[in-house]
Order: C-alpha cells, then sequence, then structure tokens
C-alpha cells in the first residue's frame, strides 16, 4: 500500500562503524518503537517486549559487522525484519521449555499463530517503521514552530476539526489556521522524505 | 503588490518566507478563495500523505505502554530484567546471585545486592544501564576498564569479583560493603574534623597510588565515590574507569555532560588529555569539601561549574573554615592547582604527606610537621598597619553585622580605629561630603608623572567581586557571592555555609545600614528591618544566587541588582526612608507590594552579566546568557578554547525605567557580557560572542544598536578566539573602546590575554590595539582624556585613547603585596576611581584614587593646536599648488593664530609671499592681499 522505500547505504554503513555513537542513537531511537510495538502486536506482555527488543538491538550490534549487502539477498531492512521474527520465534520456543507457571498455554498458542509465511509481517513492520518516522518527523517539525501553529497543524489534520472551529478554539482567524497547518504539513513532508532516506 | 494566486507566493508562505503583512493578506484571502486553499494545500503536501499523517501521528493504547527514555524506567527495567525466581525474599536472579535489593540508582544502571549462595556472602552487583549497553563500544569500554580495576588489589580500593561483559545486561560484581558513602557522611554531617579529612584524604590517596600503579586514572573522584567502611572507618575508592564508558555515550549528540562535574579537573573539562594528575585535582576538592563542607567550584550550572574550575581560584578555605592550619590550606591548593605540572607528582607523595600531617595532629609535641610544610597559625590577618597613618582612614560604619556588603563612602578626617574587630564605628564623624580629598603622603605611589593618586582605603570582610559608585562618589555598592562571615551585636563572628549574595548599602550621612539582602538566616541579622526580611522573602525564591552585576541610575536615586538566576531587580533609594524595592506597576503598597523586578532571562537562560542605566536614567540595559545549552565540544581542536562553543542566545534588553516596559529585546549576540550607552542615549553597544549567519563561523566583538529602532547598526569584530568581554563609549561618544580575550594553547601559566582596541564609533576604524596580560575591565574617563584598564587583577592603567600609548600605571601588588582587584568603577562627577579587590587571605578592600587633572587639559590643547597646525599647512600647500583660495588659507591661519599665534605668524608670512605673487600674476584681486597682508601684521603684533 505505501511505497516501500530502501536503506540507503548511509545509515547501515555508519552502523558498522562502531564509533558513530551518533548512529547508534538515531537508529535506536528510531527502530525501538518499531520493535517494541510489534511484538506488542504480536501477543507478548510489556515485559517480554521490553527484554526481546533489547535482545534485538544486541543481535543486531553483534551481527552488523557481517552483514555484507552484496552477499545478503534483500534490504538491510529485510534483515532486520528477519531478525525480529527469529528472536520472537527463539523466545517463545524458549518460554515454552520453561517449567509451568514460567510460560502457560498461551505460548504454544502464539507459536502456532505465527504465520508461516513472512509476507503479512513484512507490511506490519513496513507500517510501524513508518509510524516512528513520522513520530519523529513530528518531534522535529513541532520543535521548529510556535506552539500555535504546531496546534492549528494537530486540530484540523490530526483531530480533524474544520479550520474555523479550529481558529474559534486557537483565537486564531480561519485563513491563518490553514497557512499554519500547510506549514507544518509542508515541512513534514519534507522531514519524513530525509528520514526515510537515511534509514 | 503581489497576485495573491501566484505559486510562488503560496510557496514563499509555506518556507515561512513572506513579511508579516503579507502572511495576514493570505491569511484573509484564503478565507474566501477555495482555489488558492486548495492549491496551498497541494503544494504542502499529497492528500495521500495528509491522510497518513493523520492516522500515524494519532496517539494508539500501545504509545502509553513504551517506556520513555528516562532515568526513572531504565532502572525499573534494570530490576525487570532479572530471571525469575522461587524466592520469594528475592527480587529475581542474575549470573548466579541472589538479588534483595536495590541499592542504589545513577545514570550509568543500578546496583543492587545480591547474595552469592555457594560462597554465602553478600555481594554488590552493578549493572550497565540498557541505553549504554545498546553501544558496543559502551560495553567493550565498560569491559576492559572493569577488568583493569580488577587488577588492583588494595585495602583502600574496592575489590572487583567478577566481570561479566556480556550477554543481555553487562555486570559487575563487587563485595558488598556496609556503610556511607563521604558524600553520605558530608551531606549530614557538614564538614569533618581535621584529623578525619585527613585520615580519609591519606587512605583515599593510598587507593588512587594503587590504581596509577596499575596504569589506571579513576577519572571519576568524588565523594559519592568514597565508601567510609562502617566499624573499622576505612576509606574505599569506588567506581574505577567505570566513568569513562558512561561518559561516551551520555554525551548525546548535544554533547552535554551528564551530572554535575564539580570535580572534574581543568585538563578534563577542557577534554585534553589527562593523567594520574587529574585525579589529584579531583582529591583536592575531596578534601577541601571534606575540611569546609562546600565544594570548590559549584554552582548554579553545569557549565558555570566548569568556567570556575577552569578559570576561577576556589574561595579561600580559611574564609570557610578559619580553624584549618595554613599548611592544610597550601596542600588543598596544591592539588587545586590549574596546571597539572604543579600539583604533587603522585599519590603516593599524598598518601605519605598526609600521613605525616595526621601523625603531627594527633601528637602535636611528639611529632612535627612533614618538612616543606610551614607551620603558622591559624590566626586572622592583623590590620595592616599602613593604613593607620592617615589621617583620612575612614573605617567602615556598619553596625553588627557585616556581610561583605556595600559600603558608602565618607570622604574627610575621621578617628583613628585601629583593631579591625571594632567594626561597630556609630560615631564616625560625619563630614561635609565637599572636603578636600586628603593628601596622602604615605602610600607609596610611583613618581609624579604616574598621575593617579590613592587617597584612602576601605576594609570590607570579604572580597568585592563588582562594584558601583554614585556620580558624587558619594555611595558606594559592593557585591559578592562568597559564604561569609557574619558578626553579630555582640561582636561574635558566626560561618555561614553555602553561596550567600551579598548587597549592602549604607547612609553616607549616617552610616546606617538601609538595607542588606542575604539569602539564609534572618536571624542574625537585627540590622534588617521586618520590613526588609518580608522584602527579601518576597524577592528570593531560590536559596542561592549570585549579585553579578550592579548599576547606580545617574542621579542615584535607584540601585540595580543582576543575579546569577537572571533577574534584575531595582531598588529605590530615598535620603532619610530605608531602601526599598520599586513597587510593581499594579501600585501595591508601598514597600509591601512585590518588588519591580524585571525577569529577562528564564532560569535556565543563565546570569546577568552587564547592567547600566543610560545617561538620562530613563533606560535600563541589560545582558546576559549561559553557556548551558549549548554544546561542550570536547574534541583536541577546541581545547584551547575552555571547550565551550556558543549558539544560545544571549540577551540584549532594554527597559523604560518608570514603566517597566520592555522597550528592545536585541538578538545578535550567542552569549552578551558587556553593555553601554552612547553619551547621547541614542545607541547602545553590546560586547560578546555571536554566530555567523551560517551558524558555523562564530565570532566575538561589539554590536551597535540603533535605540530609536532596535536595528543594529554595526558589529565591530575582534581578532581574539575567547569573545569580547567589556566595551566602553568615550565621554564624546565617538569612540568605543573593547576589550577582548585571546587564549592561548600552548601557555599554561598566562594563558589568556586581552586585546584592547579602540574604535571609532561611527565607522568601526580600529585607530589602535594593545595587548595585556589576563582579562580586562575598561572605561574612559569621565574627561575623556584616558581610557582606563584593569588587566589581569593586577594593573591599572591610564592609556591615551588618541594613540595608545600608556600615560601612567598602578599595580595591585604595590598597595599591598598578593593583592588582585576584580573591578572599578568611576564617579563621574568627582573624578573619584574606585577599586574593589580582595587579598591572599580573603579580605577585601576598596581602593580610592583620584583621577588627574591637569596633564588631561595639556591633552586636549595640544591635539587642537596639532590638528589646526596641520590644516594651515595643508591649505597653504593648496594655495601654493594652484588648488585653493587664499581665503581659505587665510581663515585656517587665523584660527590657528588664537591658539598659538607664533607658528600662525610664520604661516601668515607664507601666506603673505604667495598672496603677492598671486596678485602679481592676476589670479587673486587687491583686496584679497591686503586683508592677507592685515592679518599678518596684527598676528605679529601679537606675537
Amino acid at each position: 500500500m505505501y511505497p516501500s522505500p530502501t536503506t540507503r547505504a548511509s545509515l547501515l554503513l555508519r552502523l558498522r562503524d562502531s564509533q558513530d555513537h551518533e548512529a547508534w542513537m538515531e537508529f535506536v531511537s528510531l527502530y525501538e518503537p518499531v520493535v517494541y510495538r510489534l511484538l506488542r502486536k504480536h501477543g507478548l506482555q510489556d515485559a517480554d517486549s521490553r527484554e526481546l527488543m533489547q535482545e534485538f538491538f544486541l543481535t543486531v550490534s553483534r551481527h552488523i559487522d557481517r552483514w555484507d549487502p552484496a552477499r545478503e539477498r534483500g534490504s538491510f531492512r529485510g534483515w532486520l525484519r528477519r531478525v525480529t521474527r527469529n528472536l520472537v520465534i527463539n523466545w517463545l520456543k524458549h518460554r515454552q521449555r520453561q517449567p509451568v507457571g514460567a510460560g502457560g498455554p498461551e505460548i504454544q498458542e502464539l507459536l502456532e499463530g505465527l504465520p508461516a509465511n513472512a509476507e503479512p509481517e513484512t507490511a506490519e513492520f513496513d507500517r510501524e517503521l513508518r509510524r516512528a518516522v513520522f513520530q519523529k518527523a513530528s518531534e522535529i517539525v513541532r520543535g521548529e514552530v510556535s506552539p500555535r501553529m504546531w496546534q492549528a497543524f494537530w486540530e484540523t489534520s490530526v483531530v480533524g476539526s474544520s479550520a474555523n472551529a479550529a481558529g474559534l478554539k486557537l483565537a486564531m482567524r480561519a485563513g491563518a489556521v490553514r497557512v499554519g497547518k500547510c506549514r507544518v504539513l509542508a515541512r513534514l513532508r519534507e522531514i519524513v522524505g530525509e528520514l526515510e532516506n537515511k534509514s | 503588490m503581489k497576485d495573491v494566486c501566484s505559486i510562488e507566493l503560496l510557496k514563499a508562505a509555506l518556507a515561512g518566507t513572506v513579511s508579516a503583512d503579507e502572511e495576514i493578506a493570505l491569511a484573509e484571502h484564503l478565507e474566501q478563495c477555495a482555489t488558492c486553499s486548495a492549491a496551498m494545500e497541494n503544494l504542502a503536501a499529497e492528500p495521500a500523505f495528509c491522510e497518513e499523517a493523520a492516522n500515524l501521528l494519532a496517539a494508539d493504547a500501545l504509545d502509553e505502554a513504551l517506556p520513555v527514555r528516562e532515568d526513572c524506567s531504565l532502572v525499573d527495567f534494570g530490576v525487570e530484567f532479572l530471571e525469575p525466581t522461587e524466592d520469594s525474599g528475592c527480587l529475581g536472579r542474575l549470573g548466579g546471585y541472589d538479588i534483595t535489593e536495590v541499592i542504589g540508582r545513577g545514570g550509568m544502571g543500578v546496583v543492587l545486592k545480591g547474595f552469592d549462595p555457594e560462597l554465602k556472602r553478600f555481594v554488590a552487583i552493578k549493572v550497565l544501564a540498557p541505553h549504554l549497553a545498546h553501544s558496543p563500544l559502551a560495553r567493550k569500554r565498560f569491559a576492559r576498564e572493569a577488568q583493569a580495576a580488577a587488577a588492583v588489589v588494595h585495602p583502600h580500593v574496592l575489590a572487583i569479583h567478577q566481570v561479566q561483559p556480556n550477554g543481555r545486561l553487562p555486570f559487575i560484581v563487587m563485595p558488598f560493603v556496609a556503610g556511607e558513602s563521604l558524600a553520605e557522611r558530608l551531606a549530614s554531617q557538614g564538614h569533618l574534623e581535621l584529623k578525619e579529612v585527613l585520615r580519609i584524604g591519606m587512605q583515599a590517596a593510598a587507593g588512587l597510588a594503587a590504581a596509577h600503579e596499575q596504569g589506571l586514572v579513576h577519572r571519576d573522584v568524588k565523594p559519592a565515590n568514597i565508601l567510609l567502611e562502617r566499624g573499622i572507618e576505612r576509606a574505599v575508592l569506588t567506581d574505577f574507569g567505570l566513568a569513562r564508558a558512561a561518559d561516551d555515550v551520555a554525551m548525546t549528540r548535544w554533547g552535554i555532560i551528564a551530572g554535575t562535574p564539580q570535580y572534574m579537573s581543568p585538563e578534563q573539562a577542557r577534554g585534553e588529555s589527562l593523567d594520574h594528575r587529574s585525579d589529584l585535582f579531583s582529591l583536592g576538592c575531596v578534601l577541601y569539601e571534606m575540611a569546609t563542607g562546600v565544594s570548590p567550584f559549584k554552582s548554579e550550572t553545569t557549565i558555570a561549574t566548569l568556567r570556575r574550575l577552569v578559570d576561577d581560584r576556589p574561595r579561600p578555605l580559611a574564609s570557610l573554615n578559619p580553624e584549618l592550619p595554613n599548611w592544610f590550606v597550601q596542600i588543598v591548593e596544591r592539588l587545586l592547582e590549574k596546571d597539572p605540572a604543579r600539583r604533587f607528582g603522585s599519590a603516593s607523595e599524598v598518601s605519605e604527606l598526609l600521613a605525616g600531617c595526621l601523625a603531627h595532629v594527633q601528637q602535636p609535641a611528639a611529632v612535627p610537621l612533614p618538612g616543606g610544610l610551614v607551620q603558622s597559625p591559624a590566626t586572622r590577618r592583623r590590620l595592616n598597619t599602613r593604613f593607620l597613618k592617615k589621617g583620612s582612614l575612614v573605617m567602615f560604619a556598619t553596625l553588627g553585622v557585616i556581610a561583605a556588603g556595600m559600603f558608602a563612602l565618607q570622604l574627610g578626617n575621621q578617628p583613628d580605629k585601629s583593631r579591625e574587630g571594632d567594626v561597630r564605628n556609630r560615631d564616625a564623624q560625619k563630614t561635609d561630603a565637599d572636603a578636600p580629598i586628603a593628601d596622602d603622603a604615605t602610600k607609596p605611589t610611583k613618581p609624579a608623572n604616574a598621575g593617579l593618586r590613592w587617597f584612602q582605603n576601605i576594609l570590607p570582610k570579604f572580597g568585592v567581586n563588582t562594584i558601583a559608585v554614585t556620580a558624587d562618589g558619594k555611595k558606594i555598592a559592593i557585591a559578592n557571592g562568597n559564604p561569609t562571615m557574619s558578626i553579630d551585636d555582640d561582636g561574635r563572628t558566626h560561618v555561614e555555609d553555602g553561596w550567600q549574595p551579598q548587597a549592602q548599602l549604607l547612609d553616607a550621612a549616617t552610616g546606617d545600614l538601609r538595607v542588606w539582602f542575604r539569602s539564609k538566616n534572618p536571624a542574625t541579622a537585627p540590622l534588617v528591618t521586618g520590613e526588609e526580611s518580608a522584602v527579601w522573602k518576597a524577592i528570593d525564591r531560590s536559596p542561592s544566587f549570585e549579585i553579578t552585576a550592579l548599576a547606580f541610575s545617574p542621579d542615584a536615586s535607584l540601585l540595580a541588582i543582576g543575579t546569577s538566576m537572571g533577574q534584575v531587580k531595582l531598588f529605590a533609594i530615598r535620603p532619610g526612608k530605608p531602601v526599598q524595592p520599586l513597587d510593581d506597576a499594579a501600585g501595591k503598597q508601598a514597600g509591601k507590594g512585590t518588588p519591580k523586578q524585571f525577569q529577562p532571562l528564564p532560569r535556565a537562560m543563565g546570569s546577568v552579566t552587564s547592567l547600566t542605566f543610560s545617561p538620562d536614567g530613563s533606560l535600563l540595559a541589560m545582558c546576559g546568557g549561559s553557556f548551558d545549552d549549548v554544546p561542550l565540544v570536547v574534541d583536541e581542536e577546541e581545547a584551547g578554547r575552555l571547550g565551550s562553543r556558543v549558539t544560545g542566545p544571549g540577551r540584549v534588553k532594554v527597559w523604560d525605567v518608570k514603566t517597566g516596559t520592555l522597550k528592545q529585546d536585541l538578538v545578535g549576540h550567542s552569549y552578551a557580557q558587556a553593555v553601554a550607552f552612547s553619551p547621547n542615549g541614542a545607541l547602545l553597544a553590546s560586547a560578546g560572542n555571536w554566530v555567523n549567519g551560517d551558524g558555523g563561523n562564530r565570532g566575538n566583538g561589539v554590536i551597535l544598536w540603533n535605540l530609536k529602532d532596535g536595528f543594529l547598526l554595526a558589529k565591530i569584530g575582534t581578532p581574539t578566539n575567547a569573545g569580547t568581554y567589556a566595551v566602553a563609549f568615550s565621554p564624546d561618544g565617538k569612540l568605543l573602546a573593547i576589550s577582548s580575550v585571546q587564549i592561548d594553547k600552548d601557555k599554561r601559566e598566562d594563558a589568556a590575554s586581552s586585546l584592547i582596541t579602540l574604535a571609532r564609533a561611527g565607522s568601526g576604524i580600529v585607530e589602535w590595539q594593545l595587548k595585556v596580560a589576563g582579562g580586562a575591565k575598561l572605561a574612559f574617563s569621565p574627561d575623556g582624556t584616558s581610557v582606563i584598564v584593569l588587566s589581569h587583577q593586577r594593573t591599572i592603567r591610564l592609556i591615551d585613547p588618541a594613540t595608545g600609548t600608556t600615560q601612567s600605571e598602578i599595580e595591585a601588588a604595590d598597595s599591598q603585596p598578593g593583592r588582585r582587584w576584580d573591578d572599578f568603577a568611576i564617579s563621574s562627577g568627582r573624578r573619584v576611581l574606585a577599586v574593589g579587590g580582595v587579598d591572599n587571605d580573603g579580605k577585601g578592600v576598596v581602593e580610592f584614587w583620584e583621577l588627574p587633572n591637569h596633564p588631561a587639559a595639556e591633552v586636549k590643547e595640544l591635539k587642537a593646536i596639532t590638528l589646526l597646525r596641520e590644516r594651515a599647512d595643508l591649505v597653504l600647500a593648496d594655495v601654493k599648488a594652484g588648488n585653493a583660495k587664499v581665503d581659505e588659507a587665510l581663515r585656517a591661519c587665523k584660527d590657528l593664530a588664537e591658539v598659538d599665534p607664533a607658528d600662525a605668524t610664520k604661516r601668515l608670512k607664507l601666506l603673505v609671499e604667495l598672496s603677492e605673487t598671486m596678485f602679481k600674476a592676476g589670479l587673486i584681486k587687491k583686496a584679497d592681499l591686503l586683508s592677507v597682508q592685515a592679518a599678518y601684521e596684527l598676528a605679529k603684533e601679537r606675537n
């Protein structure tokens, strides 16, 4: 449904350079909610999701050195997806082996519930990633504009009020609300584009 | 007017590059024109994108569950990751240990208490925080450092049993030590007694020595990292080298250091390479705090702390705890040397030295002090007898409690009061304010051409950082932020802890203390009336801040105070009445309302660096700022710059004094250090740093603002690298004196020097530049004939504005060896130079000097003569060349004749000759020739 952007080499290369803290922080801040939410959507509890999220990053950090774009089939993002999926599977199996009380019957159900075909998961992963990108972009743009302008955008675009209604609420004229909303949207589009390209 | 439907306009509106008017017009139009509305929306983003944004930005249930990356949730996480256990008494298991409780938490992670079931002992397990565990580099470092630390086996170093660098979260296992950290003990006890200080210091130093021997530098020596084992009172160093792993990742992309760097060494703060001697500096900080209860460089903000520890001497130990022996003070001061080469050579040296001192203190008769330490009684210095010889000595009439505050200047004869304890001198003779300034022959001044004449001193209890004086020279305001001693009615002294902003104002006529601002202990201030205490409580919401700027209004009816919290407070000084804060605009009851104060900076923005009234007293300008919200650059390139790159907005604001309304809010600096009004009140000069448009280029210098419209008129940049700190207009408004600082990376000793620049205010053209050592403050003398520069806290120079040559010079050391001058102020009406400073023992001083008069007048005239002479010559030459008229030349010569008849005569003679030739050639009329000849005759007669 949404175009699937490819991962440009930049962040990946930077991640392989273990000196580049900034790249790691960027990577983590972007992917943390993605992985967490995916895990939760797979039915894991909050605590387990957080734990696996850590495992995800540890795995990536351990193996990133060896990831060769030429050799591996598919994109970096595809690899990340596979890592997540494998982690979930391994974890579920591990919990399954625990004595009764630690795992429980739900685990079996979850395992069986995992689709054999990875396709729907791909879409899910991408959707979460896109969401994370938008959230991050919105943080950035929100920091750039005045609170009023942000509110003008939020009321109309996200909440769905009309420009007039939003204007009344914010003590702005409707025309100004429109200008504000468009300005924020334009900027959001720019930043989302940038972020997608980088990651 | 553009066509409102043009694509260009819409695009510009989206980018935010239209003017405010255009935007309003567009907004109006969009309300009526659906076409343009739709066009704009399409330009902004496709409908698909808008829909996506709406869906993805809205929060859902999962959003609430995801932990934000904050410390508290990390800690919770730290516990949650534990493996499950059946034992209900435990929180969980980790690495084979049963975890019973969480001992502590910090930026780096969590410390857990565990039980080793095999060895049956308690352990402490330090777990690295997950956000650090993400970073492979941090993990590697963590492991490496922990393993190195494990190699140090010493009674005063906390052992490491096990290091687990792999796995979900790395952790370290250490023995569990029952007891409290030194930080906890200091928090509950305040300061410790000398024996304990020596003992703990000696043990910590021994531990450091063991680590240094293994090639480890601790990097984070602080009271929190020194454990005091219960029962046997053994001090143990903890957290070796681990600080480094945390630092690497805790420096976010904005490079702000996590936690307080109070104990950091200057070379660490600058990001330079460091060695074991850096630990010695930190140890010095710890000793200082143990002995006084206060850490030496503590400040409101991280960046202020860093600046202090790189630049400033710490407050003298003696002023905080007078009982400390001199040899101890020396040891600590040596440890706190900015230059590592000047500290002790090794931790083992320090440990041995402290051990020897401890032995002496325990048995003073039997055991002497270790060699090399000078024993001297820890008594307060006696009043310097030099001052007693003067007839015009004034002792401060402060009644009861003094807290390094403001003192009034009383000129004239006073009875001699020689004991410094005798401060309750209410009977000081009231003198006629116009009494002649007494001559003083005992002050060792430079020879006659020095120009400045000293005439008296005042001795406040503590160092003077900031000084202001009224135009008539009758009132002096002094402030400093030192913790102080106070003297109560019975003459007993109390030492008070912590920072205390101090400001006092004395009535010059009666010697009464009018108002006294302090932050603590109203109980020890009998002089502060109920009204004023209430005023104080109303003013002060935070327990401590420093007074960083002072200014009197030109008519001396108002005093403005700027604080390190970014506040500006105004107080009214009315003769015969107690000093009160100005009422706010709401007109509450006089004296009882909220004091008028301008809040120019939100708290985080830092301190007020400078305050000044406009010459007519109607406006008040301030500037300030903070280094807080800016990156702290720690790479080698920037090491010479104190590690700070300023990008935060510096503030320059101007208020209307009567109404309190903000007239100007000028943005242009990244950090503003000083402001000055031009004499005609039309311009404002601000000195500081700035970042150029592209954001990359940094500069510093002076910005000239047009006060009418708030526009930037001119920027005068200086070539120095550190910043511009002072600016002053000449009294005729034509010249600007600027002081900026250069920091040289290579030199350790006098790393900072100042460049004094004299430039024309109109064009920015630089007339001359002069380099002086250290930091510099400057001002013009009231008659404009000198630029007065205080440099390096040691020297005051008078410099000729025309040429940059030094007219005269005085040194603080000549007044008193070891004295330091911190600030000066000029009384415009009386030609008095008041200099505030501090002596080696921490006692403050205000010196009064008379500015020279006669030589200056001469200089002015000479200048005029030279100019006129030059002009006459030029015109004559032009006449000769046939370019100018004779009458112009005649006028020039006549002007010259008024000041220098002899010279004029010569030139007129020349002119006569020229005119005769020209007449003969028919170039000029007879009448012109006659007037020249007449003038010449006249001049000859006069001569």
